[in-house]
């Protein structure tokens, strides 16, 4: 029985390869700790982490102390955050759709960010900025679908549909802020569209790491339902699922974990697009796999992807350009290497 | 009533905008036989499949399935009952078959669990039973037209029902599948005891697989009634039913003690 | 692409002179004047010019400045005009019957700026042909003198532009002039500094990490004030573009003295000094010693109007205190603007 052997193999192999996957994260941060352009070296970074760990004083300056904790650290779990949170949030909303050009953004979320952030900064700077975009995404999302809401039924379609229509509608609301304020407001308004990690801080990513553990616990925990979803709405419904109630689910869910972390870190395009296609591509559809590993892989590119956008130049580039730099040329490969990631 | 253990459409009734699908359909059907229902295009036996198995809501009327009424009943314990397998389905993800057919356990598997070793028997058997545990690990985008309706009907087994609906399984098919699949599915209602009720296009392969015949007709406009033959193939299936029906003229022939409907 | 652009300016500034006198008379036997702008691009307009509309705000500043008062026809956008339009109004009493030109998304509305019949249209651009240059010339066949300071040199120049073409040399020179002799109040003080009495200084921009570059007014600003653009330590190429970005832990690296932040609505220097977003920035000399300063009021620290003295003034006092404990910034400011609009700050009554 070769093909028994041959298949075992296979089998081992996937199985290695899903570790690795699985483990990603960890090599990603201690590759990510030792990256910056504040000169720390290993023994050096060893010290500061094990003087901390067992809280005695530092030899080195404080300085070294406030690099490491301060700025390196927050910046990389928010990265991680971001990464995680977008993948899966891409992941879950790719399953839903049953499409594979869904991106977290496809309900309007990016757009009612971006006005709510921008309404936050020019017009009301009393309201706290993450508060301004947390708000008004889940205020787009949530006229989407209550938009699509028909009978008690929620199609796809006119889901779609009313994703695309309320983008546009806060996207016109967001051009009347853009011509009524000043150039250096639009300034800051289109900085926080092209989204960033550069202002990462300790408060940032407490405020969006409570949402982001919670829906992804969620979100893991009813993964299998997916593959239900996948298949189809009537087909999700001939094997008893209650399927407004878990669209309703996923997508609260999806939308809250996306709008925790673009309200923190602006609107980073294409990881939530990508990061879920390219697990598939590798690993297949089936959700059990494609959830938690959308985190893990979403996760580590984003963090090894802001590694070179805050450390190869020593001036910052915008992540999002990085991303597509990078992201393109894996995307491509991959779609190529697995004749179109078995879409049809 | 020999209903009462079977499944009872009563005074069924629906429409789409203003035009009527179904007006005031009975129908009363007993355990472990194969029902099929045919009739033109447009007549309401999808739609009366659909309110069978409480994907759609009808207007008026009510069915009941083991003696209670679908639509009281939770999704998931309606779901252990009954199957179905959709027309044509197509899927845009390169699941794996055995991925799918697993989706079936799905009215077994709690809110926040996963699928179970006993789910992953009940599919190895769901695969054996239609005879595609060979295609377990293919894709099901890369399987043909006929080996996917098979996919589907597993996964309608892996429900473990006592109640299989199929709407057009063989519409798809070449003529060997067509008949192979048929005959899979009288075979499965034999050998596990589950009512089957399908719809057909062609009034043919009622006479040759189905123990009673549901022929509808189209509803144009004032005429009241659906139903026009409830019963064994041989007395639904007439060259008189079938002109009420369709409209068009045959007659029966005798092919070595099988009846056979050819067109005049 | 700037040397070029000098160049051009430098080459426009000479060929008039070898050919031309500063103004002659067109066919209909009407005077006309040639100017050269901010893009080095030469044009013609009618001498005197009395009907100039402005787009940009800070350039009107010095029309203002040399008496060009009646020869403003129309006013494009302002920004914060609660803080600078009573100055205009204070000054000019014609001010309210200006024809006011709003933006549509970049572009100027066309048919507001034809009622106001301009001669002459003076917009910020950096480039000849720009997408409203080209409407305005093309669909009103009006003249447009670009405006583009990115040195103290320019502001000079362009008072000496704006004299020439509504026929006031005279007073075009003494705002010169004033301009310089506040200039020297702030020269006289430095010129003693050496390299190590300089403080570090960090422009911070609104988008925080972004800062003013080695070709930058604001880095001229610094200078001039005795301070040493951070910039300068940095080995990174960017650093002579006019707005690069760095990122934390460069400027954590680099270690400013001080860090001076352009007007921000969302931002004090308390947040930056304590605020939970800047932990990062806790080990910086500038953020340990509280010397965090903000631009406070956008009217007098405006270095691309003639008032520029004023910003230097300011900055100088500020990360230089000893240095210019003897200077009264209210006495100051107030001469200033009596030598330059004829009334007192703050309140702008008549001088």
């Amino acid at each position: 029985m070769g093909g028994l052997r041959l298949s075992r193999l296979f089998f081992n192999r996937r199985i290695w390869l899903t570790a690795f996957a699985l483990l990603l994260p960890l090599p990603a941060f201690l590759v990510s700790m030792n990256i910056g352009t504040y000169p720390v070296s290993g023994p050096e970074l060893a010290e500061i982490i094990f003087s901390r760990l067992m809280g005695h004083d530092l030899r080195l300056p404080q300085v070294y102390d406030t690099v490491v904790f301060n700025i390196r650290l927050p910046r990389i779990l928010l990265a991680m955050l971001v990464g995680a949170a977008l993948s899966i949030s891409g992941a879950t909303l790719q399953g839903i759709f049953r499409n594979p050009l869904v991106s977290p953004f496809i309900l309007g979320l990016s757009s009612g960010a971006a006005f709510g952030a921008a309404l936050a900064m020019s017009v009301f700077p009393w309201m706290p900025l993450q508060m301004g975009a947390f708000s008004f995404s889940l205020l787009a999302v949530g006229s989407a679908y209550l938009m699509a809401r028909r009978k008690g039924e929620v199609p796809v379609i006119s889901l779609v549909l009313a994703g695309v229509v309320v983008s546009s509608v806060f996207g016109a609301l967001l051009a009347i802020i853009q011509f009524a304020v000043d150039a250096r407001s639009l300034q800051s308004i289109v900085y926080w569209n092209m989204g960033t990690l550069s202002t990462a801080s300790w408060s940032k990513v407490d405020l969006a790491a409570p949402w982001v553990l919670v829906g992804c616990l969620i979100l893991i925990a009813l993964r299998w339902r997916l593959n239900v979803l996948a298949l189809g709405e009537e087909e999700a419904r001939s094997v008893g699922m209650n399927l407004e109630l878990y669209k309703f689910v996923f997508i609260v869910t999806a939308t809250l974990v996306a709008s925790a972390v673009v309200s923190v870190a602006g609107i980073i395009g294409l990881v939530g697009l990508i990061v879920p296609h390219m697990v598939r591509m590798v690993f297949g559809p089936d959700h059990r796999i494609l959830i938690p590993l959308s985190l893990t892989v979403g996760a580590s590119f984003l963090v090894l992807v802001d590694d070179v956008a805050r450390a190869a130049f020593s001036f910052e580039v915008p992540v999002g350009i990085i991303t597509t730099l990078l992201g393109a040329p894996v995307f491509i490969y991959l779609l190529r290497a697995t004749r179109a990631g078995g879409w049809e | 009533m020999k209903a009462a253990e079977g499944i009872r459409v009563d005074e069924v009734s629906m429409a789409y905008g203003s035009s009527k699908i179904l007006d005031g359909v009975s129908l009363s059907i007993g355990k472990g036989s194969v029902i099929t229902m045919v009739g033109p295009n447009g007549c309401g036996k999808t739609t009366l499949l659909k309110i069978i198995n409480n994907l759609l809501k009808p207007d008026r009327g009510r069915v009941f399935v083991e003696g209670r009424e679908v639509n009281s009943m939770p999704a998931h314990r309606l779901a252990r009952i009954m199957g179905y397998v959709p027309q044509g389905h197509k899927i845009s993800f390169p699941f794996k078959v055995r991925d799918v057919v697993i989706t079936g356990r799905m009215p077994y598997i709690p809110a926040f669990s996963s699928p179970k070793r006993e789910d992953l028997e009940k599919t190895e058997q769901a695969l054996v039973l239609t005879g595609i545990s060979g295609l377990a690990d293919q894709s099901y985008t890369q399987i043909s037209g006929g080996e996917r309706q098979l996919v589907m009907i597993a996964r309608a087994m892996a429900q473990q029902p006592s109640v299989l609906l199929l709407d057009e399984p063989t519409s798809y098919l070449d003529f060997k599948n067509q008949i192979l699949t048929l005959k899979m599915i009288k075979e499965i209602s034999r050998s596990r005891k589950v009512t089957v009720i399908m719809t057909l296009h062609d009034p043919n392969h009622a006479l040759m697989f189905s123990d009673e015949v549901v022929l509808l007709r189209k509803l144009n406009g004032s005429r009241a009634g659906n139903v026009i033959a409830f019963g064994p193939p041989h007395e639904a299936i007439t060259p008189k039913n079938i002109q009420a029906a369709y409209g068009v003229e045959v007659e029966i022939a005798e092919v070595k003690g099988r009846k056979l409907l050819l067109p005049l | 692409m700037k040397q070029i652009l000098k160049l051009l300016m430098l080459l426009g500034l000479i060929l008039p002179l070898a050919f031309n006198p500063a103004s002659t008379e067109d066919s209909n036997g009407n005077k006309i004047i040639q100017i050269t702008d901010d893009r080095g691009r030469t044009i013609e307009v009618p001498y005197p010019c009395e009907r100039i509309v402005f787009l940009v705000e800070n350039a009107m500043n010095t029309m203002y400045a040399v008496g060009g008062a009646d020869h403003i026809a129309g006013i494009g956008d302002i920004w914060m005009p609660e803080q600078r339009e009573p100055l205009f109004r204070a000054i000019d009493p014609g001010f309210d019957q200006k024809v006011r030109i709003s933006k549509e998304g970049g572009m100027v509305n066309l048919e507001t700026l034809a009622k106001a019949n301009p001669q002459l249209v003076v917009l910020w651009s950096v480039d000849w042909d720009d997408d409203v240059t080209k409407s305005i010339e093309e669909n009103l066949k009006v003249p447009t003198y670009g405006v583009f300071i990115d040195s103290i040199g320019d502001l000079h120049r362009q008072a000496e532009v704006f004299g020439q073409i509504i026929g006031n040399e005279s007073r075009a020179t003494e705002v010169i002039d004033i301009m310089t002799a506040y200039e020297k109040k702030v020269a006289d003080v430095t010129s003693s500094m050496t390299e190590t009495d300089k403080p570090k200084v960090y422009w911070m921009w609104g988008d925080i990490l972004g800062t003013a570059g080695l070709n930058s007014t604001a880095n001229e600003l610094i200078e001039k004030a005795s301070g040493v653009n951070v910039m300068q330590h940095w080995s990174n190429e960017t650093r002579t573009m006019e707005h690069p970005k760095l990122n934390l832990e460069s400027l954590v690296q680099l270690n400013p003295d001080v860090i001076y932040m352009w007007y921000n609505t969302n931002l004090d220097p308390e947040d930056v000094i304590s605020g939970k977003d800047f932990e990062g920035w806790k080990e910086i000399n500038a953020v340990k010693n509280g010397r965090v300063f903000e631009v406070q009021n956008p009217l007098i620290f405006d270095f691309h109007t003639p008032r520029y003295p004023l910003a230097l003034m300011i900055m100088a006092k500020e990360i230089n205190p000893d240095k210019f404990q003897d200077l009264d910034l209210d006495e100051q400011i107030d001469n200033m603007f009596v030598d330059l609009y004829s009334v007192h700050y703050p309140g702008f009554a008549a001088a």
